[in-house]
């Protein structure tokens, strides 16, 4: 079989697998000039991220992690002395690890070389999703779902300054590529399934795959559970379709399976030293207190109530997903989960092939929110925790839009026309979204939440602390520019929300922290969104506001009247 | 010829995209690593006053918190709020200026420009006078900026100045503003002449 074929995903391709270039409009998915689209938006992407580095903060999550990292290097460079609190951490320090070794050669400081290997790593996640939707759905389908992920606000952001959850997205992601290439061979050619099986090459891409996952967050050995649902969901499909049983090598798959969980088990060992010194006890016991993870405890907003992340109702997650999501990425996901379950529904009916590929991903987008949701796990800052499940989905919601655009080119090309137009609104208004609350695109609420405005009062928006860095700025530049004699002479008594770091770490030297129980000695309060701490201090003269899309994310606010004229 | 047949259509785009994606990030930070001046500020740490023992290091910035667990450790395993310190640049200045300086300091601190001392904040000072500035003048040509440190309880040092006319920051190193630059002194006592 050497001919063009059409599959379900519109696409024509070969044997091997490579879409071809459309001789007509029903494979107008497979052009390859999609991909020369996506080359050259990738690239300007990455461009515009170095680009705007420096304008994204340090969040309060960066500061321990870059702590752990340095323990980490310390374990190896002292033979493998572990202080106590190394020896009992659950986080894999993948990151860590890498960034405090960067910090030995890096120019920057601290936290601007975690951010450079921040969008490195998110690079590697946008990457991975634009080849987990091309594999699925042929060139545009690739470009759509790079395109519908990166156009996320709120995973935007956190790609700079975010050093757990967008690095487990980008490892998440990866893995499911490898996972899908097999389900794609064998909904394609079933009788490659047994040499892919056989390759060497593809184990050490799953073992890489898995180990760099699970490198970031233990969770991360979900992926070993999908792989074993795949292949069990492959051969069975396989035999229930032919009637016999997919020629595998079993030996040989058991061998190179082994040898690919060593590998991951190896990447994992190296970068937890929890697991270093104890390889089975320390990982069983970390799974066992994440997944009963009550330590914090810290109200949340929903709805405009504050309720405990110990006891989110359980429509903490799907609400947020609902406001944070673009309209049109939620509706081509909704609309991709219908056709996923009426085309698994046909299939079944008629015995043809199931549409395994595209199930892996709403298994990857749904299972592990549902999972969440039925134990009533802990859950603060809206659906940062579930930032991993932004690329699969981002993958179903572009194949959808590929195969809806291809679809509707077959009846009528006005309509694919259409169809395109409306994505392309989309995409300025996106684009003008980002653009408009750089660098906080984290704190984007869609027209089904009323915007950005209203929902700081109803929402988690800026939990992060990243605006303390633009705050701190335009707060000396404000005492400065008012009074120069008064600023050179002088130390500026600051009360702020959230960590000391905020105000020590982004201020000049002259202005000093002062804990919110001692607010009534300072002279400013400057505050971020979360806790409500924008509601406090409001009868006081606002010295600086930080805005965006005509929200208020933080203000800076003068206690004692010495530097405003302005009546309270 | 057609685009479809000619040989830039026939390339393996697809697998040039990871690339095209991958490469700039890495490629900027190596060039930033090799093309970033090396630290200016040449810190000599010492546990008190005239001890023969010093460590030596050079640092990027003038701007030191050494409290907190987060903030800078003191090198050379000295007690964290019992040592004492000199730090040390080399300032080219290309047009006469009239620039405002200031020390901030928790501990005992004096800022000297061109061995002498401009700024002083003494031992004992309050929380209101532990910050300590004015405008000097800066002729064209080099100067030598020392600053000298003796730390006490959750010790701080920074030595800022605004030669753009924005808020003062810490003095860091190179090219600090347009026709201002701070550079590494030669050796410990170079008075950068």
């Amino acid at each position: 079989m050497t001919g063009p074929q059409a599959s379900r995903t519109g696409v024509a391709h070969d044997a091997t697998g490579r879409f071809e270039t459309p001789q007509d409009g029903t494979a107008i998915g497979g052009w390859r000039g999609w991909d020369v689209v996506s080359l050259v938006l990738l690239g300007f992407t990455s461009i515009v991220m170095l680009l705007t580095l420096r304008d994204y903060g340090f969040t309060y999550d960066e500061p321990p992690h870059i702590i752990y990292g340095d323990r980490i290097l310390e374990f190896y460079g002292n033979g493998f002395q572990a202080r106590r609190k190394l020896q009992s951490s659950s986080y894999v320090g993948g990151f860590d690890l890498v960034a405090a070794l960067l910090r030995q050669i890096s120019p920057f400081d601290r936290f601007e070389t975690n951010h450079v290997l921040c969008i490195f790593v998110a690079q590697c996640g946008l990457v991975g999703t634009w080849k987990l939707g091309r594999l699925l759905g042929g060139p545009l389908a690739g470009l759509c779902s790079w395109l519908l992920l990166t156009l996320i606000p709120v995973y935007y952001s956190h790609q700079f300054n975010n050093p757990k959850d967008v690095p487990f997205a980008a490892g998440y992601v990866w893995g499911l590529y490898v996972i899908a290439k097999l389900l794609v061979v064998g909904e394609r050619e079933p009788s490659r399934v047994s040499s892919l099986l056989r390759s060497p090459r593809y184990f050490l891409q799953l073992g890489l795959a898995l180990g760099l996952g699970m490198s970031v967050r233990v969770g991360g050995a979900l992926l070993i559970g999908y792989l074993v649902i795949a292949l069990g969901s492959l051969l069975a499909e396989h035999k229930w379709r032919q009637g016999t049983w997919l020629a595998v090598d079993w030996r040989r798959f058991a061998l190179y399976g082994f040898l690919a969980l060593a590998l991951a088990w190896l990447i994992l060992l190296v970068f937890w030293p929890r697991a270093f010194l104890s390889p089975v006890q320390g990982p069983v016991g970390a799974v066992e207190s994440v997944s009963k993870y009550k330590a914090f405890d810290s109200p949340t907003l929903l709805r405009g109530k504050l309720v405990s992340s110990q006891n989110v109702p359980w429509d903490y997650l799907p609400t947020y997903f609902l406001v944070q999501l673009p309209e049109l990425t939620s509706l081509l996901f909704a609309v991709g989960l219908g056709v996923c379950a009426r085309e698994t529904w046909r299939s079944w009916r008629r015995r043809a092939e199931l549409p395994l590929g595209m199930l892996l991903l709403v298994g990857a987008t749904l299972l592990p929110p549902t999972y969440a949701i039925l134990r009533g796990s802990t859950l603060y800052d809206g659906l940062r925790h579930f930032l991993f499940i932004m690329p699969p989905l981002a993958c179903l919601a572009g194949v959808t839009f590929a195969r809806s655009c291809g679809a509707l080119a077959v009846r009528r090309r006005s309509w694919a026309r259409a169809l395109a137009a409306l994505g392309l609104l989309f995409v300025t208004d996106q684009v003008v979204a980002l653009v408009q609350l750089h660098p906080y695109q984290h704190v984007f609420f869609n027209r089904v939440a009323g915007g950005t405005r209203p929902a700081v009062k109803r929402y988690e928006t800026e939990y992060y602390g990243a605006l303390y860095q633009e705050l701190g700025k335009e707060l000396s530049e404000t005492l400065w520019q008012r009074d120069r004699e008064a600023y050179l002479n002088r130390n500026y008594s600051i009360a702020a929300c959230g960590s000391y770091l905020f105000i020590s770490h982004n201020m000049p030297p002259n202005f000093r922290y002062t804990p919110m129980g001692k607010v009534e000695r300072a002279d400013v309060f400057a505050t971020y969104p979360r806790d409500r701490c924008l509601e406090r201090k409001k009868n006081r003269p606002a010295l600086v506001k930080i805005e965006r899309r005509g929200a208020m994310l933080g203000v800076a606010r003068d206690l004692r009247g010495v530097f405003t004229e302005e009546a309270p | 010829m057609t685009p479809r047949s000619s040989a830039l259509w026939r390339l393996p785009i697809e697998r040039l995209v990871p690339w095209v994606a991958l490469v700039p990030v890495p490629v900027w930070f190596l060039f930033a690593v090799l093309l970033t001046p090396a630290p200016a500020w040449r810190a000599v740490y010492r546990a008190e006053a005239g001890a023969t023992e010093v460590v030596e290091v050079f640092e990027r910035e003038m701007s030191h918190i050494w409290s907190g667990k987060y903030f800078a450790e003191v090198p050379g395993d000295l007690p964290r709020d019992s040592f004492v310190a000199e730090f040390d640049a080399c300032l080219t200045q290309a047009h006469r200026a009239t620039v405002p300086f200031m020390l901030v300091a928790d501990g005992e601190a004096r800022f000297l420009l061109d061995g002498e001392v401009v700024l002083e904040v003494p031992a004992g000072a309050d929380a209101r006078s532990r910050v300590t500035g004015k405008p000097l003048e800066l002729t064209e040509g080099r100067h030598h900026l020392r600053v000298e440190f003796r730390a006490r309880s959750r010790p701080r040092v920074g030595l800022l100045a605004s030669f753009d006319g924005a808020a003062p920051k810490p003095i860091t190193t190179g090219s600090v503003t347009s026709g201002t630059k701070v550079t590494r002194p030669a050796a410990i006592g170079d008075a950068c002449p």
